[in-house]
């Protein structure tokens, strides 16, 4: 009996200690400023780099002292991401922003009332976070980071002739990690695409970083032009180690990795975030999220840039005067075949 | 700073991860097997039910099914080691690094799966709080599990973890009770990951992480803070340290009122449950 009083009245002890232990600190929500609660699924190069920029264009538009920013980190847990999104909406925040499909469609269900802007999302509507791109509804909008598909395609063309002018079609690795939505749906996008051009995609599952040499060297057998490297946690992070694995030229879909790749085509990052910062700042001037369209990177965001010393590996040289190149007929190219849908 | 809505937060996914102790209790207490199958069975469970869920079926079958697939799963592992005596460690880890490619399987090649659209457990009634419907579940748990552990097959499982050698010289099926005891634990694991999925609206094929882990430290926190034999009491220490152990996250998190950083929180959760321990021991001591 002893016992049982001993172990209940610990067991209250610890309950009310752990209650009440962080009431006597004061909140900070009493100031008027506006208060902005980032959630990422992980900490990783690139999205880091869309967080950067969404403080960015916050910070440059309110100064560092206007503007209230937290910003937290799911670990790639669902769960640790919903006790961080409860806490988020405790806190009364302007606007909570996601960045990555899973922390989003956390926030969504957590916190319904506030409104909710997304970055790097590739397929907002195959995650079920909005019926339609257009007029969003349901108090969400953002940016998705992915360029046109037909002009992704494009390009991948026009610089895999660079890598091998005598090749009439071409065979593309194309490393993924299979926890990442991300990168499944864009296989299941690009593929069809990449095919018109003859261009046969050749995807590999990695699961982890750890794999990653191991998925270089099997990639790299089989007879290939290039490797393309998209949107993807695992490989991104793990993308020197790749790059320096394989013996074809990799080139990757976001510009802020051109370190550790051979060639790189995209928006970066940071412009990913830049952008949804600018949405953030037409809902925190009045505007409603539903009434903002999802917005894909255009045409002027795109970029091509090559890392020169691992060029120099494959024996190739493009000059940016060449890279500009690609860019204008990529582009004049993807317009042509809208207008003659049109 | 912590606020209702976040106990609640805390009481709801206390409730469910305290299925996973459960199960963890079953494996690695009552018939003592190291088990490591539960990363994957738990995404198993999320899997399965998502599946039926989207099929527009009623999602009581798809608990029925997400325990039943969590069952075979616990079963393999169980097979592997009393069968083809694979190590047991070895064993959980290969049906749980094989579960990832058939979760992905399962889930038709998607890493995750929105349930926003699904009737789910917890809005078929929507009147119905969530909390009550998670703690009647529980109950109704518990007192089938308290019952089970009490009848003569209970008394022969639990023999297991006792002596194993009296066990089978009283003529106990070693082979098919370590089957059966898996299958029971494994099973309420995957009914952990799919009453998860179903709160949280999406299956996702990373869910699994650290439930392991989270489950373990579970289990121990109960056994530390309520020290009792009665096997009724044991079980209810499962979802009470879960529980606690949620509550220390939601806490943690809150560690920007000591000026630290948002990537500090596993330290601080674990510096906060070895001070748990240590409070405990003392209390206890005088």
């Amino acid at each position: 009996m002893k016992k049982l009083i001993v172990s209940l009245s610990t067991l209250a002890v610890i309950a009310l200690a752990l209650v009440f232990f962080p009431g006597c600190s004061n909140d900070q929500n009493s100031s008027a400023l506006p208060k902005i609660c980032i959630l990422q699924t992980a900490n990783h190069p690139a999205l880091d780099k869309t967080v950067q920029g969404i403080k960015t264009s916050l910070t440059n538009k309110y100064s560092q002292q206007g503007i209230t920013i937290v910003t937290e980190s799911a670990q790639s847990n669902p769960t640790l991401a919903k006790q961080i999104a409860e806490k988020f909406k405790r806190q009364n925040p302007s606007i909570v922003v996601g960045v990555g499909t899973m922390p989003t469609q956390t926030l969504q269900a957590t916190c319904p009332n506030i409104p909710l802007v997304f970055a790097s999302v590739t397929d907002p509507k195959g995650a079920g976070l909005v019926k339609e791109p257009k007029n969003p509804k349901n108090n969400i909008t953002g940016v998705s980071n992915t360029l046109p598909l037909n002009l992704q395609t494009k390009i991948l063309v026009l610089l895999l002739k660079k890598i091998a002018p005598v090749n009439t079609s071409f065979a593309l690795g194309f490393p993924y990690d299979p926890k990442e939505p991300n990168s499944l749906s864009l296989i299941r996008l690009l593929t069809p695409l990449a095919k018109q051009e003859g261009i046969t995609l050749k995807p590999q599952a990695v699961s982890s970083t750890a794999e990653v040499p191991q998925a270089a060297a099997k990639l790299s057998k089989l007879g290939l032009q290039a490797h393309f490297v998209s949107n993807d946690s695992t490989i991104l992070s793990s993308l020197i180690n790749f790059t320096q694995t394989s013996t074809v030229p990799v080139i990757s879909s976001d510009t802020d990795t051109i370190n550790s790749a051979t060639l790189a085509f995209g928006p970066s990052q940071t412009k990913v975030g830049q952008t949804a910062g600018e949405l953030i700042i037409s809902i925190l001037n009045g505007k409603k999220a539903s009434e903002l369209d999802i917005l894909y990177p255009t045409l002027e965001d795109l970029e091509i840039v090559a890392n020169e010393k691992d060029l120099k590996r494959f024996k190739i040289t493009l000059s940016n005067a060449e890279l500009a190149e690609i860019k204008k007929e990529a582009i004049r190219l993807t317009e042509t075949k809208v207008d003659s849908k049109s | 700073m912590i606020t209702s809505s976040e106990l609640i937060l805390s009481l709801v996914l206390g409730l469910i991860y305290g299925l996973v102790a459960l199960g963890i209790y079953l494996s690695f207490r009552i018939i003592d097997f190291p088990d490591l199958t539960c990363d994957g069975s738990f995404v198993l469970g999320a899997a399965s039910a998502s599946i039926v869920l989207q099929a527009d079926l009623h999602p009581l079958l798809a608990l029925t099914i997400a325990f039943i697939s969590g069952a075979l799963a616990g079963a393999m592992t169980a097979s592997l080691n009393r069968l083809l005596k694979i190590p047991a460690l070895l064993s959980g880890i290969l049906v749980a690094s094989m579960l990832y490619s058939v979760n992905l399987e399962v889930m038709g090649g998607l890493p995750n799966i929105p349930l926003i659209d699904s009737t789910t457990i917890f809005n078929l009634h929507p009147s119905i709080p969530i909390l009550l419907i998670l703690s009647i579940f529980t109950f109704v748990i518990i007192c089938l599990l308290g019952y089970l552990l009490n009848t003569d097959l209970g008394l022969a499982l639990r023999s297991l973890g006792q002596n194993q050698q009296l066990a089978k010289h009283v003529g106990i099926n070693i082979t098919l009770l370590t089957i059966l005891g898996l299958a029971l634990s494994n099973g309420l694991i995957s009914l952990g990951g799919a009453l998860l999925s179903q709160y949280q609206n999406f299956a996702d094929i990373g869910s699994g992480i650290g439930t392991l882990i989270s489950g373990l430290a579970a289990v121990m926190l109960g056994e530390q803070l309520l020290p009792f034999r009665s096997v009724w009491i044991k079980l209810s220490s499962c979802i009470i340290g879960a529980v606690l152990y949620r509550f220390v996250i939601g806490l943690a998190l809150h560690n920007e009122i000591l000026h630290l950083e948002t990537y500090h929180l596993n330290l601080i959760v674990g510096l906060m449950m070895i001070t748990i321990f240590i409070i405990n021991r003392r209390t206890r001591r005088c």
